[in-house]
């Protein structure tokens, strides 16, 4: 029976040019999360430490680096994964 | 500001060729149109690699406090984007500002109206076009649009004056 990853938390380092709303739609939008979560961990002068916390059915996570690559952020570490087993009859259901 | 530019070398232009004798129409727009095309070349290039240079610093500058390469992000893509947009905008402001300025030239040349009297439809135009930039500018400044508008006709005033003393001289 395959799992599907639902929640993601990672520490990322991005631009302060790039607002946390903005990185937080971009990624419920373009990265297929149904939500996300970002907060400030530490300020430096042209840069933002965050943990980024991203929750869905079926997380991609090659789609959610990608994005964030996209972005010009670097994610520095991944801290946290959770997966679901998925029964072979909902893995149909989800395609 | 380059519209600015454009606006106050026809102005200039148109002038000192007036008072220095000229008197064909045809001459007078040929040299404009081909002095704007070269203000607009020189806007595009000269905007495009000082912008680029400017904003290429920008990116290394965070390149190095994300320790990471942004050309391939958006950042990179944002970079080469406003230069060329910047570029774009540089060489047709004082394209259009001179061209304006020249348009009632063409129409002496097409014989509507008579070479003085479109030199002198030219420098209203000229004047007028300063006014409204000089006016826009006192806007977005919020200062005093009406303040900046008449620095702007002063300025323009002033090429005016110069150019007819060392034309009539």
């Amino acid at each position: 029976m395959p799992a599907w990853l639902t929640k993601v938390v990672l520490d990322v380092l991005k631009p302060r040019e790039l607002s946390l709303p903005d990185l937080v739609r971009a990624i419920c939008e373009e990265a297929g999360a149904e939500r996300v979560s970002a907060d400030i961990v530490e300020v430096d002068v042209r840069t933002e430490t965050v943990k980024l916390t991203v929750e869905g059915y079926s997380i991609d996570m090659d789609l959610l680096l990608g994005k964030l690559e996209e972005l010009g952020c670097a994610v520095r570490s991944i801290d946290s994964v959770t997966a679901r087993r998925v029964s072979s009859e909902k893995t149909t259901e989800g395609g | 500001m380059n519209c600015f530019d454009g606006v106050m070398t026809m102005l200039g232009f148109i002038l000192g060729y007036f008072f220095s004798g000229g008197s064909n129409p045809e001459t007078a727009i040929g040299a404009g149109v081909a002095a704007s095309i070269a203000m607009g070349v020189s806007g595009f290039t000269g905007t495009l690699l000082t912008e680029f240079a400017e904003r290429a610093r920008e990116l290394e500058e965070l390149e190095r406090a994300m320790l990471k390469d942004l050309t391939p992000t958006i950042y990179g893509r944002a970079l080469r984007l406003a230069a060329f947009a910047a570029a774009i905008v540089d060489a047709l402001a004082p394209a259009a500002g001179a061209l304006a300025v020249a348009a009632p030239v063409a129409l002496s040349s097409m014989r509507l109206v008579s070479f003085p009297t479109a030199v002198a439809l030219s420098v209203a135009t000229g004047l007028l076009m300063l006014f409204t930039l000089g006016y826009y500018l006192g806007k977005i400044a919020e200062g005093k649009p009406l303040l900046y508008g008449a620095v702007m006709v002063g300025a323009g005033v002033l090429v005016s004056v110069a150019v007819t003393l060392l034309g009539g001289a």
